[in-house]
């Protein structure tokens, strides 16, 4: 199952947030919604691919890398996009590390930032989705 | 008039907060995101970083009342309570936890208690500053509804 037909032919922007805490998810879809996007959330690496197994059709997925298991979103990040997931993948991580960003770009991610995510980062990934960038 | 003073001491209480480093940047990200489909986004969210607080402390609490402690489980508790705290925008909380992770790498008990109850007495400093900051804009909100 893919989403080759990224963006939502809605063109109501949905994204997928894979984040285990709930503050952050509030945070994140609230956020997102205040910009348009609405959001479904996975608590960990393991339900954001059966989401997206399940035929899921998102334009973002917000992966945190700062879950229990790490190494799970690294994986998961690499299955998605082995499975043909086009959206377009931001990574999130707590401490900078030339290799914590390398992992998640190697692995498919198109971008990485430090958490907190700003606004103004969501916005121009928002953009750029809008634009088939 | 009312309505006027309530917002006036509730400008003053956030330039306090933020002054006092109590909050940061991300906060007013948040206070931003909240508006009239979405009236009630900052509570919401100080609510679930109040509850995720102190069901950290609640378990950080058992976990140092144990023979023998468990110093990974303390820094990944702490580790959470960083991140939640980073997202909300609580400052002096999010740095109060770098310093226990910091103090965790001598694995001392006592070191840690010291720790971890300044990382609770920044928490109930803010959770006091933002009850009056809720209490102020529900009654500002009142006001404006019964103006309209």
């Amino acid at each position: 199952m893919d989403d080759s037909e990224s963006p939502n032919p809605m063109h109501t922007l949905r994204a997928l947030i894979v984040n285990d805490c709930r503050v952050e998810q509030a945070i994140l879809v609230g956020t997102l919604r205040a910009l348009g996007v609405e959001s479904l959330v996975a608590n960990n690496a393991e339900e954001a691919q059966e989401i997206i197994y399940e035929g899921a059709v998102v334009d973002l997925i917000i992966m945190d890398k700062d879950m229990p298991v790490m190494d799970d979103v690294i994986h998961a990040t690499r299955r998605l996009r082995a499975m043909g997931v086009t959206a377009k993948i931001l990574g999130i991580i707590t401490f900078y590390t030339r290799e914590a960003v390398l992992d998640f770009l190697y692995a498919g991610a198109d971008d990485v930032v430090l958490k907190p995510v700003r606004i103004k980062k969501l916005i121009s990934i928002i953009e750029e989705i809008n634009n088939g960038i | 008039m009312a309505a006027v003073a309530l917002k006036e001491q509730l400008a003053s209480l956030m330039d306090s907060m933020y002054q006092e480093g109590l909050l940061d940047e991300q906060f007013q990200q948040l206070q931003s995101l909240q508006d009239e489909t979405n009236p009630c986004f900052v509570m919401e969210v100080v609510t679930l970083f109040c509850d995720d607080a102190e069901r950290i402390f609640g378990e950080l609490d058992k976990i140092m009342n144990q023979p023998v402690v468990e110093f990974q489980q303390v820094d990944a508790y702490i580790h959470q309570l960083k991140g939640s705290s980073s997202s909300v925008g609580a400052q002096n909380v999010k740095l109060a936890c770098i310093q226990f992770r910091h103090s965790l790498e001598d694995n001392d008990r006592e070191g840690c208690l010291r720790a971890l109850n300044v990382v609770k007495r920044e928490y109930l400093h803010l959770r006091s500053k933002l009850e009056t900051m809720l209490q102020l804009e529900q009654r500002i909100q009142a006001y404006d509804k019964q103006k309209n």
